[in-house]
Formats: C-alpha cells, sequence, structure tokens
C-alpha cells in the first residue's frame, strides 16, 4: 500500500528511534499530522538545531552544545576527582543520582578487541594526557561490569602504574531493595569479595 | 545437526547487540563447534540471562532452530564463571579473538574445546603466561588441519638439527639456510616442538614463528587484542 510517499518517508524515518517498529512509526506519524502540527513543527526544529549544534566537549567528551559542558565548565565541581564512564547516558544516570560531586570522562565504548575496538580506536590517549595535565587526584572508573567494561577498567590502571593518582573502581554489587536468593552467582561473588566491613579489627573505616 | 540441543556445555566467544533488547551470541560448544544464536530479550532490564551470557562463563545452553542461526532457549551457569585479572584477561580476549577468527561455523572440535577450557583454567591460575598462550596457538593450527611440521623440506623429510639455522614458510614449512635476523635456531624450533619454552630466546622464537604461522591464516586484518599489550605508556610501570 503506498497512498502517499512523504508519510511513508516519515514513518519509515521514525523507526530509526530504538524499539519503534512498523506499527508504532504509523501511529506516531499519523497523530503529529492529523492530530498535533504544532508538536511536530517543534519536534522538527527541535531536531533539526540540536543535530546542527550539539557536539562533543573538548574536555570530558559528552554531547554538548557548547564547547565545555556545564559540568566541566561550573566552578561548584570538584577538578580532582575523574569519573570515567562508557557512555553520555550514564553521565545522566549518575547526575541523577545526585551523589557524586567531581567530573567525568566520556569513553563512548568500551575496550572490545573481537570488535576491533582498542586503545586507538577509543581514544584513550586524550583521558592519559587529562591526567597527566596533573588537577586530577583520584580516577573513578565506572565501567559496565562486563568483560568488556573490565579489560577497558584493567587497561587503565595498568597504564597509570607508577603515576601519582589514586585509580577506583565502582563497586558491584546487590541492587538496592534485592534479595540474595535471586541475585545471580557472579554478583552475588563480586559482592563478597567487595565486603565493608562495620565494626571489629585494629583499623576501622 | 539436530534441531534441538538441550544443556549443551559451551562458552560464549563474542556477543552483538541485536535489535531493541536481544543479542546474537557466537558460543563454542563441546559437541556442535561454533554456534550463532539468537538470545531473544537477553539485553533488556528484567533479563535473567544478562549475566551470564559474558565470555569465560562456562555454560550450559539450549538451543532450537533447523537454520543456521539458531535460538537460545536457555542457559544456565555450569560452574562459576573464570576469573581473569589483567594480562590474563587480556589473553583471554586474545584466545577469543583467535578462535572467533579461526574457527568455522558447525565444524565438530571436541579437543579443542578441552584445550580451550584448559588454557581459560591456566590463565586463570599463575602458570606462565607464555607457555599456555604458545601451547594453545600450535594446539589451535595442529586442530584445524594447518598444523606445524617440524620438519625439514627435502624428500624424504630431515629431522632438525638444533646447531643449524632455519628458514621458516607458513605454507611450506622449514628450509634450511645461513644464520640471520628472520632464521630459526634449530634449538628453539625443537624446544617449541618439546614444549619446552623456560628459556626466554626460545620463547621468544616460538612467539614470533607462531604469529608467522597465524598470520597466514588470519588475512590482512590484525588482530586488535594485541594492541592491550602494549607497553605501558609511561616510564617507572614495571611489567
Amino acid at each position: 500500500m503506498n497512498l502517499s510517499p512523504l508519510i511513508d518517508e516519515l514513518i519509515e524515518s521514525f523507526r530509526c528511534l530504538p524499539g519503534v517498529g512498523p506499527k508504532s512509526a504509523q501511529r506516531m506519524a499519523l497523530q503529529l499530522l492529523e492530530r498535533n502540527r504544532p508538536g511536530a513543527a517543534r519536534l522538527s526544529q527541535a531536531l533539526d538545531t540540536a543535530l546542527a549544534s550539539v557536539g562533543h566537549c573538548a574536555q570530558c567528551r559528552t554531547l554538548t552544545e557548547e564547547p565545555l559542558c556545564r559540568v566541566c565548565s561550573s566552578d561548584k565541581r570538584d577538578d580532582s576527582l575523574c569519573c570515567v564512564v562508557e557512555t553520555p547516558g550514564d553521565v545522566y544516570a549518575i547526575e541523577q543520582a545526585g551523589s557524586y560531586r567531581g567530573l567525568y570522562f566520556v569513553l563512548m565504548g568500551h575496550l572490545s578487541p573481537i570488535d576491533g575496538i582498542g586503545p586507538d580506536e577509543l581514544g584513550l590517549d586524550a583521558l592519559f594526557s587529562r591526567v597527566e595535565s596533573g588537577k586530577v587526584k583520584e580516577l573513578i572508573i565506572a565501567c559496565n561490569p562486563t568483560i568488556e567494561g573490565d579489560a577497558t577498567a584493567y587497561y587503565i590502571a595498568d597504564n597509570l602504574k607508577g603515576q601519582d593518582i589514586i585509580v577506583s573502581r565502582i563497586a558491584h554489587g546487590i541492587p538496592v531493595g534485592g534479595e540474595l536468593e535471586y541475585v545471580d552467582g557472579g554478583t552475588l561473588s563480586h559482592a563478597l569479595a567487595g565486603r565493608k566491613r562495620l565494626a571489629g579489627g585494629a583499623q576501622g573505616e | 545437526m539436530e534441531s534441538r540441543i538441550t544443556l549443551q556445555p559451551a562458552y560464549l566467544l563474542h556477543r552483538i547487540p541485536f535489535q531493541n533488547s536481544s543479542l546474537i551470541v557466537d558460543l563454542f560448544t563441546r559437541d556442535y563447534g561454533r554456534v550463532r544464536a539468537v538470545a531473544k530479550g537477553a539485553r533488556g532490564a528484567k533479563s535473567r540471562s544478562r549475566a551470564l551470557l559474558q565470555p569465560f562463563q562456562p555454560l550450559l545452553v539450549s538451543l532450537t532452530g533447523r537454520s543456521e542461526l539458531k535460538t537460545l532457549t536457555g542457559v544456565e551457569a555450569m560452574h562459576q564463571s573464570l576469573r581473569l585479572d589483567s594480562t590474563r584477561l587480556f589473553s583471554g580476549l586474545y584466545v577469543n579473538e583467535l578462535l572467533s577468527r579461526l574457527l568455522p561455523n558447525h565444524a565438530v572440535h571436541e579437543a579443542l574445546y578441552g584445550i580451550y577450557q584448559d588454557t581459560l583454567v591456566a590463565l586463570q591460575g599463575d602458570s606462565p603466561l607464555d607457555h599456555t598462550l604458545r601451547y594453545f596457538e600450535l594446539s589451535l593450527l595442529a586442530q584445524l588441519g594447518y598444523g606445524i611440521s617440524f620438519e625439514v623440506l627435502g624428500d624424504p623429510p630431515q629431522s632438525l638439527e638444533s646447531s643449524s639455522y632455519y628458514r621458516f614458510d607458513p605454507k611450506q614449512g622449514f628450509s634450511p639456510c645461513s644464520a640471520c635476523e628472520d632464521a630459526f635456531l634449530g634449538a628453539e624450533v625443537i624446544a617449541l616442538r618439546d614444549g619446552n619454552l623456560e628459556d626466554l630466546s626460545g620463547a621468544r622464537a616460538a612467539k614470533r614463528l607462531l604469529r608467522m604461522a597465524l598470520a597466514d591464516h588470519l588475512g590482512s586484518k590484525p588482530l586488535s587484542s594485541r594492541s592491550l599489550f602494549g607497553k605501558p605508556r609511561h616510564s617507572g610501570s614495571p611489567q
């Protein structure tokens, strides 16, 4: 059925969104054209301007339309802390959690040799030169707890050995409100290995 | 190959995101060799297989389907996941990259499965890294039918002399030559054949020889896991 090439093109364009199949794409396209033309105009304009002006922050490489993103240019952030994450989505997640006051470095992926992504493809040199510039005192690696994330973390840590900087990795463990019985074995053994002392021993925390 | 496989021992070699919440997984199974399958919903927030579908985790997988691409219907952990740290993790990734580049789909390689498993266990322990990797490379070539023939070309083939020098051609084999940079000392080649890699120059020669032999089958695209082993950028870091 080919009623209108323009509408077909619009439906087809919506399908580039994650989780949108032919049926939802058709609903979205018809909704905008039938009932919400101002909304459609706004969407189209927002897409246009965002595409034209959003690029990467010169310091942390997250997505932003400014040369330096809001976090990097803020004077309320602790610039001795730098959190290494895989994607801009991870920055949003940590910001929404609200407990971190340091800066970020976005890798835009992880080391995955089998996919042909090595240290050069990931541009890890930018991270190392930022560390060399001297302000960062602690690098917190917040890569995903996958084999590729582990490899990325070990690679960064190995390359910063002997430098005057603390390299740490975020803990892996049981989700808040979770039940031990239903947690997978891998997470549970990580959680046990990274346990925290509550009392006792010579020096408490 | 049967259309239904249940609780088959396997390791995951590689996973590729597929559609919104699924994965395409490359599995090395014990009885069916390398098999590709779709793991539906495995990336979803509620997926229970997400933690299991990782490399170096001994699995029991159930698959269905008649076509080349199977559907993963079940996955269970057989044992605890192998824990590899730092260089040993990079070595594990190297072994996986080698397998995924060289292992054909649906060819049964039961012996190689055992060798792969032993290699991972050795990587997890504190055995010398060089030995483990060279032994794996040598066995991989042999199991895939590209085994190195440790004899000197000729009719009839001669055995290697420990004090002579040889040139190695991956397609043909060893031929005598004079001592030069590219040549291999007979003793080093014999040491590799017999699995004696304690001596440092022998280990280096073995690495060079196996690189040449593997390069012939890997084609022009380099192995990217090798870049992980590169020298640390900063001096003062012992490695």
